[in-house]
């Protein structure tokens, strides 16, 4: 089975819809490529702020990875491989995944050992990776607005609004770090107000709480085998 | 004139020498009975006492009584509109009780609340622990970030979070299970903001989140019926011993104290019912109406005396020897048996009954030899030779057909036997001693003797001769007719065994009994087992349950929690989870956060096109337009007492969170008593599915339980067994009755053909009873069972009597059937209905019965004797081919006398 998209993401592969609330489906379907998107473009729209602002360091990532896409000698099936290799070189830069997945671990990280919170950086970074990336080349928008940032110490907010082919609109903010090096990296995304890593959280917690967290460790790397494409078959076979 | 006349003769003879001091003699001993009795006659009620001691069953039951304390309960039933009512009730009932003549009292109506709470949630279902544990997993984000600052907008952002989820990804795929996202709390929350601008409302909306699990319903514990319509309120006296005298008197105590709180509880009804009030006011209607019943017979005798001989003197002669024979018999059975039981207490009426009926034999054929014109002492000399032998042999039958009884199984049958048998065997005595002393000492009749004209002789003096018989082709035919109806009918005639339906209707504890019976679907008697372990105790309770007839079985297991072990690694890990969270103080109010948060959840809620979005909307422009300040005060107010209400929960829920395991030891006291008995054996009370009150029902559900305990017993078990017994004892009573009727007989009669004749009435007799029985609807039950014998024993004198006197030397060719004779059955079979059907008066069901099928019995038999008999006489008895006069009769010149 194919690494199922995001229920507000559209479509399962098959085409069936996914338990959601009555009309939203339409909005989930619209979203489906472009949360993903949504990761790693920033619209046409010039933003006001200096070079060294979350958004700015924001939006210059994005840029590259629609430059990649853009690139003609990235083009088509046959550069397909490389294409999202390099697209994964400049995403896996946006994406501070420690703190995303200490985040979604929750109160569960402090008791994880050092090796186990490696292995679980990775595992759920492989996730996101599975369940976004690949997404990134069907896009479509109409155009994203910036609304502004928040800065409070090393926390920022980034909010933006996007909107979509039919006019409708749909609320986007980045939730960054200021990490070493004074890059600025995105650790949580919410839509509408609803955290992705919140969600993960209470999935895993829950995981966690009615089996154990040996239990979630396994489901993740049981889906990484399952979902596990040709650019992944080396790990995987390890 | 045989050697049983002459003994008799002799007898009456050495009486009526000194009749002063004969009767001196029975009167004092009567006098000495009467006080013994008084002094030392106990009334033994132990019910215990009344079943077979050499059965298991019974034996059981009865160790069971000792070993559990609260076995059989006296129990107050309150019938009212509401649960809240009953309890009410119950509350001062049980505080009216602390103060009054009942201090002693223990009152009990309900499990203490704190056991349920500690442990509340180990009596939820497992499914619903987990239901619970996955709501709270589920949600923990949520709380957790809601605990830390209980605020409207982080409320709103966590359910907005929650709704949410269903947006963004699952982790393993789209065959996790989404579930339905439950916005009950958020409609509510919603609804409530929205209301408290503009009213000071708060209704705690974490009952959605809680589901009550984290308190009892109100009516918790309470010792409810099935529809929950009656409230059972149970009272004993523990460190007294129960006997039927204390519990009568509680139950009367009780009674009264209800009585008296029907003004202040208008809508609420209550009555005293129970094992030990069932006992108490059955054993006190049959004493109500036995006394009542003994009184009436005695008028009626004492009527039908005053008619048949039309003296007063001669009647009251016969009233105070029976009283002379009751007195003597009081005496022996003080000095036997001690004690009467609710069985044995019947013999009085067995004595007014039967025992009047030697004196009444005696008295006519007396005064059948003074109207001959014997002088008094002749006069009894020739009755008890003539006549004595019969009365003899019909006190002989009469008391030998309640000495079977003392072969019964059952104590309280053995004793009412003997008690009976011997009563009757003291009447004759009296009657052939202290009567015809009476009778020496009181006639001063001057008589005119009545005289016969005799071909070929003198007028001679002779007996008054009977009316007309009837001839044998119509004799026949009044015989064969009733009697081919009669055996059709017989095997028809069923069997009640609903041992309620014996006791006085309207008697409290009956009407109660039957409501409770209604109100829980199935009869309020148990069958009763134990176990040695809770292990035993499972596995068996289980086995009974798996039963087609048993409807529920309660017992310790009842309110051990099931699946403790599972429950208990469920709630340690919702434990993990409550600890996890901690709750902080609100924060300030934020109007801006909450309007965002809101706005949010809107736009979702609508595109969703979900109802609350409506109210989410209202809400909305509800804090928009307000004034900010006022806004500010009315939710604050609202956030406080969320907040402080989730704390409550949090810290109710962190208290019953981790409750130790339910066992045996930690049961509530009031079920420990119960359930648990002194020898730390565990009862289990099984109820039937089955109509126990019905052969069939009573039969499958005692062969069922025997299959999974041989040693089962308790209420059902009891009657089912002691129905069998008794039916079985009644028919081999009937068969031994007949046979032993018939075999005195044939040793007094010493003819086959005559015996045969004689006994004819009998058979006809019981035949046409049950005849009767069957054609009118009645059926036998545990108390009328016994009328059969009664009627063998009572009846088989008149067929014997009126064959002995047919075959009495008639020297002076008078008649067959001399008036006296004739008339002397007749009264006496009048006078045993009277006695007997005194009973009728009895409101004790059972008695009633008896009563009737007594007054059946003895009027069909007596007819069978009066109509049948004469014919079967007249055309089979030979006069006899010698005439022996004993006595020179005299005839004296006597002036006229009255």
């Amino acid at each position: 089975m194919e690494c199922p998209l995001p229920a507000c993401l559209g479509m399962s592969a098959q085409g069936t819809t996914i338990a959601v609330p009555r009309g939203m489906n339409i909005v989930a379907r619209s979203l489906t490529p472009i949360a993903a998107v949504l990761l790693f473009l920033a619209a046409a729209v010039p933003a006001p702020a200096s070079a060294g602002s979350p958004t700015d360091q924001l939006r210059s990532r994005i840029n590259r990875v629609a430059s990649a896409l853009e690139d003609p000698g990235l083009r088509g099936e046959s550069n397909a491989a490389r294409r999202r290799a390099e697209i994964r070189k400049i995403a896996d830069d946006i994406f501070d995944f420690e703190e995303m997945a200490k985040r979604a671990l929750g109160r569960h990280w402090e008791a994880r050992t050092p090796a186990e919170r490696d292995e679980f950086v990775r595992l759920f970074a492989d996730l996101l990776r599975r369940t976004y990336y690949g997404k990134v080349e069907r896009a479509t928008f109409e155009k994203i607005l910036f609304q502004g940032e928040r800065q409070q110490g090393d926390d920022a907010l980034v909010r933006t609004v996007v909107v979509l082919p039919h006019g409708d609109q749909l609320d986007l903010d980045y939730l960054l770090l200021h990490g070493v090096g004074g890059r600025w990296k995105v650790y949580d995304l919410r839509f509408e107000g609803v955290s992705l890593i919140a969600n993960y959280r209470s999935q895993f917690s829950r995981i966690i709480r009615t089996s154990s967290y040996e239990s979630l460790v396994a489901r993740l790397k049981s889906n990484q085998a399952e979902f596990a494409g040709p650019e992944d078959a080396p790990r995987a076979a390890r | 004139m045989g050697f049983t006349g002459r003994v008799l003769q002799r007898l009456v003879g050495h009486c009526c020498t000194r009749p002063w001091l004969t009767v001196s003699l029975g009167v004092l001993l009567a006098v000495l009975g009467y006080g013994y009795a008084a002094r030392s006659l106990a009334l033994d009620t132990s019910k215990f006492q009344l079943l077979p001691s050499n059965q298991p069953w019974a034996t059981l039951y009865q160790d069971y009584s000792r070993d559990f304390s609260q076995l059989e309960d006296i129990v107050v039933a309150v019938q009212s509109p509401s649960v809240e009512a009953s309890a009410a009730y119950a509350a001062r009932l049980e505080r009216e009780l602390g103060v009054g003549e009942l201090r002693s009292a223990r009152v009990t109506y309900r499990i203490d609340p704190r056991h349920l709470a500690e442990h509340g949630l180990l009596y939820l279902p497992l499914d619903a622990v987990r239901g619970f544990f996955d709501t709270l997993a589920s949600q923990e984000d949520m709380l957790t970030t809601f605990a830390a600052a209980p605020s409207l907008d982080h409320l709103v952002e966590g359910i907005n979070q929650s709704t949410g989820d269903l947006f963004l990804p699952r982790v393993f795929g789209a065959d996790e299970e989404r579930r339905p996202v439950d916005t009950a709390l958020l409609r509510d929350l919603l609804g409530q903001m929205s209301e408290r601008l503009d009213h000071p409302v708060y209704r705690s909306p974490w009952q959605h989140l809680f589901a009550g699990r984290l308190s009892s319903a109100p009516d918790a514990g309470y010792f409810l019926s099935e529809d929950r319509r009656l409230l059972y309120v149970v009272v004993d006296f523990p460190g007294s011993a129960s006997t039927l005298r204390s519990e009568t008197e509680a139950i009367s105590a009780l009674r009264r104290v209800i009585t008296a709180l029907r003004a202040e509880f208008p809508a609420v009804t209550a009555g005293v019912t129970g094992a030990p009030a069932l006992f108490s006011d059955e054993l006190a209607t049959a004493t109500r109406d036995t006394g009542a019943a003994t009184v009436l017979a005695l008028v009626l005798t004492l009527a039908l005396l005053l008619l048949a001989f039309r003296r007063l003197l001669s009647s009251a002669l016969l009233l105070a020897a029976l009283g002379i024979s009751l007195g003597w018999s009081l005496g022996i059975v003080t000095l036997t048996v001690h004690h009467l039981n609710v069985f044995s207490m019947m013999f009085v009426s067995v004595v007014v009954g039967i025992g009047i009926d030697y004196g009444i034999y005696f008295l006519f054929r007396y005064d059948e030899e003074r109207d001959r014109g014997c002088e008094p002492s002749l006069a009894v000399a020739r009755t008890a030779a003539r006549s004595g032998p019969g009365i003899l042999l019909g006190a002989l039958t009469a008391a030998a057909t309640f000495y079977l009884l003392t072969i019964s199984n059952f104590r309280g049958i053995r004793e009412f036997g003997f008690v009976a048998g011997t009563a009757i065997l003291l009447a004759f005595v009296v009657t052939v001693t202290v009567v015809p002393a009476l009778l020496v000492l009181t006639d001063r009749r001057r008589l005119v003797p009545h005289l016969v004209l005799v071909s070929g002789g003198s007028p001679k003096p002779a007996a008054r001769g009977f009316l007309p018989t009837l001839r044998p082709v119509s004799g026949a035919l009044l015989v064969l007719v009733p009697t081919a109806i009669a055996l059709w009918a017989a095997p028809r005639v069923g069997f009640d065994y609903n041992l309620l339906n014996l006791q006085a209707p309207d008697a409290e504890s009956v009407v109660w009994e039957k409501k409770i019976a209604a109100a829980a679907g199935r009869s309020g008697f148990a069958a009763l087992a134990t176990a040695g372990s809770v292990e035993e105790l499972r596995a068996k309770q289980a086995a009974f349950e798996r039963l087609p007839s048993v409807a529920d079985v309660q017992s310790a297991l009842t309110l051990l929690p099931a699946r403790q072990e599972e429950k208990l690694a469920l709630l340690g890990r919702v434990a993990a989870i409550v600890d996890d969270v901690v709750v902080g103080a609100p924060p300030r109010l934020d109007v801006d956060a909450l309007i965002e948060a809101l706005a949010s959840l809107h736009r979702r809620l609508a595109q969703a096109s979900d109802p609350t979005a409506a109210i989410a909307s209202t809400l909305l422009r509800q804090l928009h337009e307000r004034d900010r300040r006022l806004t500010e005060i009315a939710l604050t107010d609202f956030q406080g007492r969320l907040a402080s209400d989730f704390s409550e929960h949090w810290e109710r829920l962190r208290q019953v969170v981790r409750p130790g395991p339910v066992t045996v030891a930690a049961l509530p006291d009031v079920l420990q008593r119960k359930f648990v008995g002194a020898t730390g054996r565990l009862l289990m009370q099984i109820h039937s599915r089955e109509d126990i009150w019905e052969r069939p029902g009573a039969t499958r559900f005692v062969e069922q339980l025997r299959s999974v305990d041989p040693d089962v017993t308790g209420q059902p078990v009891v009657a089912y067994e002691s129905m069998r017994m008794m039916e079985r004892a009644c028919r081999h009573g009937v068969v031994y009755a007949f046979v032993l009727v018939a075999g005195i007989a044939a040793l007094m009669i010493r003819r086959l053909r005559e015996t045969m004749i004689a006994m004819v009435p009998l058979l006809l007799g019981t035949l046409w009873t049950v005849g009767v029985m069957r054609l009118s609807g009645l059926r036998f039950d545990l108390v009328n069972v016994w009328a059969l014998p009664l009627i063998i024993g009572s009846a088989a004198e008149y067929g014997v009597n009126m064959v002995l006197r047919a075959l009495e030397p008639r020297a002076d060719g008078g008649p067959l059937l001399p008036r006296s004779t004739v008339l002397g059955v007749a009264f006496n079979g009048l006078t045993t209905m009277a006695g007997f059907g005194s009973l009728l008066l009895a409101h004790h069901h059972g008695v009633w019965g008896l009563g009737l099928l007594l007054v059946i019995g003895t009027a069909v038999t007596l007819t069978a004797s009066l109509v049948v008999l004469p014919v079967l006489l007249r055309l089979s008895v030979a006069r006899p081919s010698t005439v022996a006069a004993e006595e020179p009769i005299v005839v004296p010149a006597l002036p006229h006398a009255s």
